[in-house]
């Protein structure tokens, strides 16, 4: 609670400084496949408060470095902090508890639920230590109404939530993690599957979540991460290549090589 | 359809209960009209039930599937008989306290499998332990002819063996409606929803926070206990327990009753082993060798065109229970298990 009230004191994003401490890094953050180099010696430190994109082409260690974080995979070497303190290795739900709540690419909604279920079901987490003492009917509901409101589905919270529309459940799983109450959000690219009507809808979504929470996006659109990020990370073959603002990334040579010139083929 | 009318979804998700009541009220009844040896049969038959009940949750509403629920069964009988005649002092006044032994002990033993189980990651291979372990206790339990009786089996003494009529029914009834009770508040609660989760999205659940494997583990105990409960009435209804009861086929035909009943909910486990237990017992008087054909037809009959199965069937389901539970639950628990 005291956390989440200083992160609300902080308003916009705080660049890096020495001396800041991040609310989320990793550093010499590494992972192997057998040969193959997923994710390499990545140091990477997110302040509070901050949004952070970050991209690269299909096989950059995006996903993997999420994985990383939130306890899917265990590094093959480095480690992985949260407010200072060390959570490598920590199994998903250890480190899901922390504070880190993770929104997947593939949305993972609970179908046979109703959509106010879907997002009651993340908040009571909340209110209860252990996992067990769920039998005591808890007062999330109000929480929960807030966040569907928050992500617009409010007027849909009756309807079983696997008769959503795509677009709908993505905007379901965004609500699940924000009942959570984390602070610290992992958006796994959230416009995946989405129109262009809809990316927008969610870049505007994501920009007013950001006022009281830290978010690290990934994304392929480059145009929704220049839309949302303040700083952008780049990763290409498992390794930090470059990190900046949106002009900063646009105009690196590197990065325009590896990326943006495949991208802005592909986007026509 | 439901939103057109307001205040509908609410009688409708009423009707549930109320189906509940009408099919309690019903089996309350039926001891009025049927004659003696046909109130056994229903005792009987309601101790099975709570078997169904049990995996009706747990299979139902967690997803998690088992097809060696009778193993608890016989758990439950064992013990109350075991304790009955091979421990001195035991008198009528202790029967609720003897038939919670067996309740809770069959309980912690299914909840010992399944976190075991689960904590070793055994996913969907987890029904084959569930099969083991119902003809691992049968097994052990002929080849211990002194301890646990052997193949002879142990009968209980008189004592305990409720006499003719109905009382002893009325009784049964009543537990068995406190045991509906109980599972329905578990699934009512925020529990509930957690185990439906699960039943969808198990590592989504997980990645909110949840601990699954103890949820789904303390879900099976529950309706390990609930087999329990059934056996230790079983073996003081019938005065006799064998390693039958241990029965893996009827562990098998305990799915046949709650699919058949109604996948997803509580009444149906309920309806589905009375009405499929008396249907066998009627068709195997008529057909003879192949009333198993029957009720291997009604099976499949029933998955393919009444997935919802009767009481999914009759009664409209609620918004946030099923809509096509039978095939989701199969389906996703093949898909998401780890």
């Amino acid at each position: 609670m005291a956390e989440r009230l200083e992160a609300e004191s902080r308003t916009g994003s705080v660049p890096c400084a020495p001396g800041d401490s991040p609310v989320l890094e990793t550093r010499g953050l590494t992972r192997r496949f057998g040969g193959l180099l997923a994710v390499h010696d990545v140091d990477f430190q997110v302040s509070e408060g901050e949004i952070r994109g970050v991209i690269g082409p299909n096989g950059a260690g995006k996903t993997t470095l999420f994985n990383l974080i939130t306890g899917y995979l265990k590094p093959s070497s480095g480690r992985v902090f949260f407010r200072g303190q060390e959570i490598t290795g920590g199994s998903p739900r250890r480190v899901a508890r922390r504070g880190i709540a993770r929104k997947f690419q593939i949305t993972q909604v609970f179908p046979t639920l109703s959509v106010l279920d879907n997002v009651v079901l993340a908040a009571q987490q909340r209110r209860h230590r252990s996992s067990l003492w769920l039998f005591a009917p808890c007062r999330v509901r109000g929480v929960a109404e807030e966040v569907l409101s928050d992500v617009h589905l409010l007027e849909k919270s009756r309807s079983l939530a696997g008769s959503l529309s795509h677009g709908e459940q993505q905007r379901l799983e965004l609500g699940l993690v924000l009942a959570t109450g984390a602070a610290v959000l992992l958006l796994d690219e959230p416009t995946a599957g989405m129109s262009v009507e809809e990316r927008a809808g969610m870049a505007e979504l994501v920009l007013s979540l950001a006022e009281k929470r830290t978010l690290v996006v990934t994304e392929h659109d480059f145009d929704f991460i220049k839309q949302v990020a303040t700083t952008i990370t780049v990763l290409n073959k498992g390794e930090k290549l470059a990190e900046g603002t949106a002009d900063k990334i646009a105009c690196d040579p590197r990065v325009r090589e590896c990326y943006l010139g495949r991208e802005d083929a592909r986007d026509q | 359809m439901i939103g057109l009318i307001p205040g509908l979804r609410k009688k409708l998700a009423v009707q549930g209960f109320v189906l509940a009541l009408v099919v309690g009220a019903a089996i309350a009844v039926l001891p009025l009209v049927l004659g003696r040896f046909h109130t056994e049969l229903l005792g009987t038959y309601l101790t099975y039930s709570f078997v169904a009940l049990g995996l009706g949750v747990s299979f139902g509403y967690c997803g998690v599937i088992s097809l060696g629920q009778f193993a608890f069964f016989g758990v439950g009988a064992y013990t109350v008989a075991l304790l009955v005649t091979r421990v001195a002092g035991f008198g009528l006044e202790h029967v609720p306290l003897l038939v919670l032994t067996g309740t809770i002990l069959a309980g912690l033993f299914g909840f010992l499998v399944a976190y075991v189980s689960f904590f070793l990651k055994i996913g969907s291979l987890f029904v084959l332990v569930t099969i083991t372990v119902g003809i691992l206790l049968q097994k052990f339990t002929i080849a211990q002819l002194d301890l646990l009786g052997g193949i002879n089996g142990i009968t209980l003494p008189r004592w305990i063996v409720p006499g003719p009529g109905g009382g002893f029914l009325r009784i049964l009834i009543g537990i068995l409606a406190v045991t509906f009770l109980v599972l329905w508040l578990a699934v009512r609660a925020p529990f509930g929803k957690v185990m439906a989760g699960i039943r969808d999205a198990e590592g989504r659940v997980e990645s909110l926070g949840y601990n699954t494997i103890l949820i789904k583990s303390f879900t099976f105990g529950l309706s390990a206990a609930a087999a329990g409960l059934g056996g230790a009435l079983y073996a003081m209804l019938t005065g006799f327990v064998s390693p039958s009861v241990f029965g893996f086929v009827q562990s098998f035909n305990a799915v046949i009753w709650v699919v058949v009943g109604g996948l997803g909910t509580l009444v149906g486990p309920l309806l589905g082993t009375v009405l499929v237990n008396f249907a066998q017992f009627y068709l195997s008087a008529w057909l003879l060798n192949y009333w198993t054909l029957a009720v291997g037809l009604l099976f499949i009959v029933a998955v393919l065109f009444f997935p919802r199965g009767l009481v999914g069937t009759i009664s409209r389901p609620e918004t946030n229970r099923q809509a096509d539970l039978t095939g989701r639950s199969l389906r996703r628990g093949q898909e998401k298990r780890r």
